[in-house]
């Protein structure tokens, strides 16, 4: 039986589009989108459209930059690139990301084994 | 930190820049789609389903906008937004509703706005002086008076001179004096104010400066201050006016100083022209000048030990009478506020709450009438999903929009329409140039504003959340007339607004009797048709007794000559008025020194004035026949059961020569609240020293006209004669009370326009009720009833709610109506004629505002409402 698509996690979309960013340079809404789903193996249930909510929220952060370019097969589309601001951001929030998650396994591997579910 | 400063601002702007940001988010989810599309495609799949899949996997196109939208900008401030533009149109298209309730709501803010302006300074503001809690008038109390505002010149002198507990002193004299500006004459308040004045009081003139210590010296002090008004009307406010000269008294006086636009000065210390005061005492009368004096306390004396050591003052050597005279006096202190009755500006205070409740529960109840109105509406938005909140929040856009529509008419109000009426009621012309918009009225208005769209909101609000609204998809058709408790709770708010218009009405009513009373009352003599004209003469133009008798002996046949006149007599300035100048003092038979009101007038005097002798004879114009006439009071406190006739006694004033009584006269109340006090009248030339004025007798009060008659012919006698005034006796007789007519002006207005309200109020829920009964009206009919059952049905529930308000307003008229009582004259605020009054005119209204609606309610056609359905 295939393992069930994980929802994804409050607040680690924003996190996921400037790694993405990151190590792929400026890339379009889609991109980043079609990105995540592969490098998650598609065991993500990503909600396209919510990128774009993502986006805006870390643009207005300045976090990332937006600029209109001609994409690979010649049409207009929406570029996304970090800002410095944002490399920065990443580093501190990629930080943060493992001591939590770190904290959530300690958390859970100390539980009694048989009580796990 | 920082970023989220960058979030606020970009969402802030996002609100700005919606449309732009819409179109690009709309490209981009386009081109995102159609990327997708063509993934699909390259899958394999065929174009319908590729494109069915591209539109899954983005999770619908609008929701990713709506998200997006939630992350980019405020949502909750666009909705307000379309709440606002909701409510504008909803408003708009119901015109009569949206009028109505502005034109309560101006009408209840404005008019309170206005009141507020009227008493603020008095009632809730301290005086606009520096450090107003140690500045106290210093005045006196004797035996005729319990409180008079002044002291005399060498008073004064002695205690600047002899105390220390006061640190500063303000003081003023007042004259009215001829200045001419440019050649132009006119008669103007001098004051002479004293070196300290302008400092105590705070006054800083907005032009030029204030009086320099060298200049109160004689010869020095050809220096003026102008006020405000002054330089308006007669320099047309040229900013070149400082060292402008004017002829004050023949004298040639520079301009030093403009006061500024409304300067508040204490009551008496309001004049056009001042001068330095240099004090100086002619020991023939050395209680001349008056003096108005306040006294700032030096830190650590308490007011008691101020007066007591005002009290210990020694005085100079003065005539024995004159001693005796001050003997009576005790100095004492006064808040300078407590001369202006701060009673009266409570009253207009009430009155303007009452106004703005009664405007407020108006706007309400039409608030209500109109959620009743559109309960279809509002349910079909709660069935559609719409939330109760929604609802709360566009009635309370409505009521917050429509009272900040109305503040803005008040605000333009206050700018424009203010002065002009402020000049109208006070009858002070400073107020006319002035605007009325201050940082106190803005703040007033807002508060006002605010309290009115809360209260507009309130029980409608209230009401919605009690769900009565609901149940309005099946009632709308079917039920006849508006839900019970609805119903009940309007009728309860008309009942509170005809109970708050019977107090209103109740306070005016009690006003008009008093005034009733007043002119009515029994003044010993009969003032209609008593003029008096009063004659200064000018600094430098100094008559002897003889020359002065002369001139007021030509002076009175001159103005017998005018059309109208039957009868001239001079005498000196207290005609029929009493007070401290005509006080005489007597050295009885006994050796016991006595003050009296002394009148020094001609032998007609008694025949003008119309007073009743009631024993004996007036005493002759002969000169030598010392006869004096003395009044009721007087014969009776001095002489008991004993005849007066033939007693005698000297008079300080007029030497040493023995008086005989030769008549009683009735008594004259010098103002219509006082007692008569005892009174002597002799010979105009016994003490001629202080004639300054005629008495004229017509048939009746002249005309507006008759004051230039007599100037002219007085100018025509003598061009340097100055006529200080020319009024009638009843205007005299009014100006005692000022204060009273003041604040019936104002409640006259409130009251009516509140009357107005509330009429207009009971006649709006009789028509609505009427209206939303139709159905059954109609049914009642086919059921047999006559028409004039459902009149008399309608015009029951009228008058029932009207019965109901005026009962509960008189208990409340009972209670308030006993802060008026100091303002009555001879009225009991329980006088049972006034509630009666008010109780007819009340219900006469309400059969007024009945009787149409009643009217249609019998002449309800059946077939019509059936066809209707």
């Amino acid at each position: 039986m295939a393992a069930e698509k994980l929802d994804l996690l409050q607040g680690t979309l924003d996190l996921m589009v400037l790694q993405t960013l990151a190590t792929m340079g400026p890339m379009h809404g889609y991109g980043i989108a079609r990105r995540i789903e592969q490098v998650s193996a598609d065991a993500l249930i990503l909600n396209q459209g919510t990128i774009y909510a993502a986006l805006v929220r870390l643009q207005q952060g300045k976090w990332i930059d937006a600029e209109w370019s001609a994409s690979d097969n010649n049409r207009k589309a929406k570029y996304y690139s970090l800002t410095a601001s944002g490399k920065r951001r990443l580093v501190t929030e990629t930080k943060n990301w493992e001591r939590m998650a770190d904290v959530v396994r300690k958390i859970l591997t100390s539980l009694p084994g048989e009580e796990a579910p | 930190m920082i970023a989220a400063l960058f979030r606020l601002v970009a969402r802030s702007r996002a609100l700005i820049t919606k449309r732009a940001l819409d179109e690009d988010l709309n490209e981009e989810l386009a081109h995102h789609l159609e990327l997708l599309t063509e993934d699909n495609l390259k899958a394999g799949m065929a174009p319908e389903e590729a494109r069915r899949q591209a539109c899954i996997a983005m999770g619908g196109l609008e929701q990713a906008r709506e998200l997006h939208r939630e992350a980019r900008g405020f949502v909750w401030l666009e909705q307000i937004g379309k709440d606002i533009a909701f409510a504008t149109r909803s408003l708009c298209r119901a015109r009569g509703f949206t009028l109505t309730v502005l034109t309560m709501l101006v009408l209840g803010i404005g008019i309170s706005t206005f009141v507020f302006n009227l008493t603020a300074w008095i009632l809730i503001f301290d005086q606009p002086y520096p450090h107003p809690d140690q500045l106290w008038l210093i005045g006196f109390k004797d035996k005729h008076s319990p409180s008079n505002p002044f002291r005399s010149t060498i008073q004064f002198q002695a205690y600047q001179e002899q105390t220390t507990v006061f640190s500063e002193y303000a003081a003023v004299t007042r004259d009215v004096a001829n200045v001419v500006v440019d050649g132009e004459p006119v008669v103007v308040n001098l004051l002479g104010a004293s070196i300290d004045c302008f400092h105590t009081l705070g006054i800083m003139p907005v032009l030029g400066r204030g009086f320099r210590p060298e200049e109160y010296r004689p010869g020095a002090d050809n220096v003026v201050v102008i006020s405000d008004l002054f330089w308006r009307k007669y320099f047309h406010a040229a900013p070149d006016v400082l060292g402008r000269q004017v002829l004050v008294n023949q004298q040639t006086c520079t301009v030093i100083g403009v006061l500024k636009l409304g300067q508040p000065v204490p009551q008496s210390f309001d004049g056009e022209v001042y001068r330095p005061f240099i004090p100086v005492v002619d020991p023939l009368s050395p209680f001349m000048p008056a003096v108005f004096v306040i006294g700032r306390l030096a830190p650590t004396v308490s007011p008691e030990q101020a007066r007591a050591a005002l009290a210990a003052v020694n005085l100079p050597t003065l005539p024995p009478w004159a001693t005796a005279f001050l003997a009576e006096q005790e100095p004492i202190l006064i808040r300078p506020t407590d001369i202006a009755r701060p009673e009266t500006y409570w009253v207009m205070a009430i009155a303007g709450i009452l106004l703005y409740s009664i405007a407020c529960l108006n706007a309400m109840n039409l608030m209500l009438v109109r959620l009743v109105g559109r309960r279809q509406e509002l349910s079909i938005r709660l069935a559609l999903g719409g939330t109760r909140w929604q609802i709360v929040r566009l009635l309370t856009i409505e009521s917050l929009g429509l009272a900040l529509v109305a503040s803005v008419f008040v605000i333009a109000a206050a700018h424009w329409l203010f002065p002009p009426l402020f000049a109208l009621i006070t009858g002070s012309e400073v107020a006319r140039f002035g605007s009325a918009l201050t940082v106190s009225t803005l703040v007033c208005i807002a508060i006002l504003t605010l309290i009115a769209s809360v209260t507009v909101a309130l029980v409608p609000v209230w009401r919605l959340m009690k769900s009565e609204i609901t149940p309005g998809l099946k009632d709308g058709s079917a039920a006849a007339g508006e839900g019970r408790g609805v119903a009940r709770l309007r009728t309860s708010l008309v009942i509170f607004q005809a109970a708050l218009a019977v107090v209103l009405l109740a306070g005016t009513g009690l006003m008009v009797r008093s005034f009733e009373r007043l002119h009515r009352a029994d003044l010993g003599f009969n003032p209609a048709g008593k003029v008096k004209v009063t004659i200064s003469l000018p600094r430098g133009y100094d008559l002897g007794p003889e020359a002065r008798l002369q001139l007021f002996e030509r002076l009175q046949l001159r103005l017998a000559k005018i059309p109208g006149v039957r009868a001239v007599s001079f005498g000196q300035d207290t005609l029929l008025e009493g007070g401290f100048w005509g006080t005489a003092q007597l050295l009885m038979a006994d050796g016991t020194y006595r003050s009296v009101a002394g009148n020094f007038v001609t032998a007609d005097y008694w025949k003008t004035a119309g007073l009743t002798l009631k024993k004996g004879q007036w005493f002759s114009s002969k000169r030598g026949e010392y006869g004096v006439v003395i009044n009721e009071t007087f014969a009776k406190a001095r002489f008991g059961d004993e005849d007066p006739i033939g007693k005698s006694f000297k008079l300080l004033v007029s030497g040493d020569f023995m008086h005989q009584v030769v008549g009683v006269v009735g008594d004259v109340k010098e103002t219509v609240r006082s007692t008569p006090g005892m009174r002597i009248y002799s010979a105009e030339w016994v003490y001629p020293l202080n004639i300054s004025t005629l008495l004229l007798r017509l048939d009746h009060d002249p005309g507006k006209e008759f004051a230039g008659l007599v100037r002219h012919a007085i100018y025509a006698l003598d061009p340097k004669l100055i006529v200080s005034q020319v009024v009638t006796i009843n205007e005299v007789v009014g100006n005692g009370m000022w204060a009273e007519k003041y604040a019936f002006r104002i409640l006259k207005v409130l009251t009516i326009v509140a009357f107005a309200l509330a009429v207009a109020g009971l006649f709006a829920v009789i028509v609505y009720t009427v209206e939303s009964r139709m159905k059954e009206f109609g049914v009642r009919l086919a059921l047999g009833a006559q028409p004039a059952n459902l009149h008399r049905l309608v015009m029951k529930r009228g008058l029932t709610t009207a019965t109901v308000g005026i009962a509960i307003g008189i208990a409340g008229a009972l209670g308030l109506t006993r802060f008026m009582q100091s303002l009555l004259f001879e009225t009991s605020p329980y006088d049972p004629l006034v509630y009666a009054a008010v109780a007819i005119i009340l219900l006469a209204a309400a059969v007024a505002a009945c009787w149409l609606p009643a009217r249609r309610a019998a002449r309800v056609d059946i077939t019509r409402l059936l066809r209707a359905e």
